[in-house]
């Protein structure tokens, strides 16, 4: 199962509204040779039109989007993978700055991995892989 | 011999104390404003052989003074000094000596009549005493409302400036991590001058991000100072601290201690800081109450401690049966420098210091209620859990270290709790407190941890219930034992049945911790 999984690789939403972390993050995730099908938005509704085309591996979430809060569309994607009878979407919420009631409202909605910015593809490989189940590719072969 | 007086009566006239006097200082004429200020009555005025029965001035001073006005002929004043009134004890008069400021003016008529006035300057100078006081009252006063907006300014901009750099620095950081990824397996001309130029940037961003995370920590300098406490000690403590004006006032302080410890992360000396003022400030409404109110109540201040498990926080209550507070002001009571006291009673700052402390917990002081029956103004604390995860993620945000773990420890002792995470930090891990074996079991489905130390004795689940729990969530999370040897036998029970992968003996030491971990994570490692 894994390795089949592997071969076709996981895919991911990235959700900033600045681009260049989106960038960044796709970079990342990419160079780790574990993603393949890597896609950005950079508001909520961009977001949710992503989400109605296909269905993502993990989601990375920025806490504060424009408009509505990141944790807003963490609680759509939820009901959305209710309904339509997804797999509980694996979400990694990143912040600029952690706060208790971030903290508290975040595992609300079942998040329970939180990276702070500035944070180093290391840490953000290492949370993909603890959400996604698999271990952890050795430095070598992340890119 | 009748001298007339009648020239004299003018001087009735005037406000102020005059006496005339011949050279041998016998009263000839007093005005009306004379016996007032000496308080004397005329009877004892009349019968006064000289002015010194009634004035207790010296001798010579008044004699240099006609001197001096007879010799030039012109008006002679004294000094300033203190006068004493003299009471005569032998009359009715028991008041005790009055002692007045004034200076005295003679004027001369002849050689043997002087018009002696005095010019009071005591009530100048309490004013001027007063005016001075109230003047450094408002010099300290203003210095400390510049110094404490001076600290919230700073830390609320602090704050915010961190956030606006963070963004900018996570895609700076990001993007030269990729760079010096690609650029590795490259082959370059200027190797050397790539990697320099690679290195000083990375250690140049490097440096701003330490900049930035002292920004915050000034921000929430409390932070450092957090230790685990129990909330009941804190509040007995603070209870302590305002119980000699409580009974002055003769109003109740109540406190239910609740069974269950209440232990937190907390900076203690602040926390104590909170709740003394909102005693104080329930104190000052029922003292105010009592004097204005004709219905006596009696004031009663209640302190509750409770967990609300719906906003998952806990509770402290302040409860007073005061006067409450009026609607239109309710929303500026937090802000710096509003009170509604006396300048030298109040300054304003009680709420607004108390409020930024509670913050700086990550928690909120909040009224939550106020009507003619009294006010309640309740302190909200994340649990223990929360807290020392934020500040546990905050560390680990702070460094680079990939290898260090974030470990739950699970103990009702807060002493343990402080040890241990002591040592942890020394080592370069950082612990999660939690003090009830059921809100640990809920947060490992909350939050991610690398390994978890549990107490075996606790009140409401043992080890052994624990650690069953443990496992029916996650087989590979690693869990060690801490206990006395007394239930060593429970671990030699437990460990294969629930993979127990070590044991710390208390009492332990700072090795046998560091060890003992060191050992558990290089097996997980293997695995
Ligand atoms: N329990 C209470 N009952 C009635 N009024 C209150 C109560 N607590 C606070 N207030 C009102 O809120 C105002 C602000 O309180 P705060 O503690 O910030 O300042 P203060 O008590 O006036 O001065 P300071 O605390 O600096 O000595 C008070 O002046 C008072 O009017
Ligand atoms: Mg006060």
């Amino acid at each position: 199962m894994k390795f089949l999984r592997l071969e076709n690789k996981f895919s991911a939403l990235v959700v900033d509204d600045e681009q260049q972390i989106c960038d960044m993050v796709k970079i990342f995730l990419t160079f780790s040779g574990l993603f393949e099908n890597v896609v950005t938005a950079n508001d909520v509704i961009v977001a949710k039109q992503k989400l109605s085309n296909q269905k993502f591996d993990l989601i990375i979430i920025d806490n504060i989007l424009p408009k509505r809060g990141g944790l807003d569309l963490v609680d759509y994607i939820n009901n959305y993978s209710r309904n339509a009878n997804y797999q509980k979407t694996r979400i990694i919420l990143i912040s600029g700055v952690l706060k208790a009631e971030d903290v508290i409202s975040a595992t609300r909605y079942g998040i329970k991995h939180i990276l702070v910015k500035p944070f180093t593809n290391q840490k953000l490989i290492a949370a993909a892989c603890d959400i996604l189940g698999i271990s952890t590719p050795n430095k070598d072969s992340e890119l | 011999m009748q001298e007339d007086t009648q020239p004299f009566q003018l001087l009735d006239a005037l406000f102020e104390p005059i006496v005339i006097i011949d050279d041998k200082f016998k009263i000839i004429y007093y005005n009306h404003f004379f016996s007032t200020f000496t308080k004397a009555s005329p009877r004892i005025i009349r019968n006064a052989q000289t002015i010194f029965k009634i004035i207790n001035v010296e001798e010579k001073i008044l004699q240099t003074l006609l001197a001096t006005a007879s010799a030039n002929n012109q008006v002679a004043l004294s000094q300033e000094m203190e006068i004493k009134l003299a009471s005569d004890a032998s009359e009715e008069n028991l008041a005790p000596d009055r002692q007045v400021h004034a200076s005295m003016k003679v004027i001369p008529l002849s050689t043997t009549r002087y018009i002696l006035c005095f010019n009071v300057l005591s009530v100048e100078k309490g004013l001027h005493r007063k005016y001075r006081e109230k003047l450094e009252e408002l010099k300290r006063a203003h210095g400390q409302i510049i110094q404490a907006d001076k600290l919230a300014t700073l830390g609320e901009l602090s704050a915010s400036i961190a956030h606006e750099i963070n963004n900018p620095l996570a895609i700076a950081m990001g993007h030269g991590e990729i760079l010096e990824r690609v650029l590795e397996n490259e082959t370059i001309q200027e190797r050397e001058l790539v990697d320099n130029a690679y290195k000083n940037i990375s250690e140049a961003l490097q440096r701003i991000k330490t900049i930035v995370m002292n920004m915050k920590s000034f921000a929430h300098k409390s932070e450092e100072k957090k230790q685990y406490h129990d909330l009941i000690s804190i509040i007995d403590k603070s209870m302590m601290l305002v119980d000699t004006p409580f009974r002055a006032a003769g109003i109740d302080l109540k406190f239910e201690r609740p069974v269950d410890k209440f232990i937190t992360l907390v900076n203690r000396i602040e926390m104590e800081q909170v709740i003394v003022n909102l005693l104080k400030n329930a104190l000052d409404a029922l003292r105010e109450q009592s004097t204005i109110s004709a219905a006596h109540i009696h004031g009663i201040v209640e302190i509750k401690l409770k967990k609300n498990k719906q906003d998952e926080c806990l509770e402290i209550l302040v409860i007073d049966n005061g006067p409450g507070i009026p609607e239109k002001i309710q929303g500026e009571i937090f802000s710096p420098f509003f009170t509604t006291k006396e300048i030298s009673e109040g300054t304003g700052l009680g709420l607004s210091v108390s409020s930024k402390i509670v913050e700086g917990h990550h928690g909120k002081l909040q009224l939550t209620k106020s009507s003619n029956e009294g006010s309640i103004f309740t302190v909200q604390l994340p649990l223990i859990e929360v807290s020392s995860y934020v500040a546990s993620v905050n560390a680990l945000n702070a460094s680079n270290d990939a290898s260090r773990k974030k470990i739950l420890v699970v103990d009702d002792e807060e002493k343990i709790l402080n040890i241990l995470s002591t040592f942890l930090e020394e080592v370069g891990h950082t612990m999660i407190g939690s003090t009830d074996p059921s809100e640990a079991l809920e947060m490992m489905d909350k939050l991610e941890m690398d390994l978890i130390i549990t107490d075996y004795n606790m009140p409401r689940m043992n080890g052994h219930d624990f650690a069953k729990n443990v496992r029916k969530k996650s087989n590979s999370i690693p869990l060690i034992y801490l206990t006395s040897s007394q239930f060593l036998n429970h671990f030699q029970e437990d460990r294969q049945k629930y993979n127990i992968a070590g044991l710390i003996l208390k009492p332990f030491s700072k090795e046998d911790v560091t060890t003992i971990i060191d050992g558990v994570f290089k097996e997980a490692k293997k695995k």
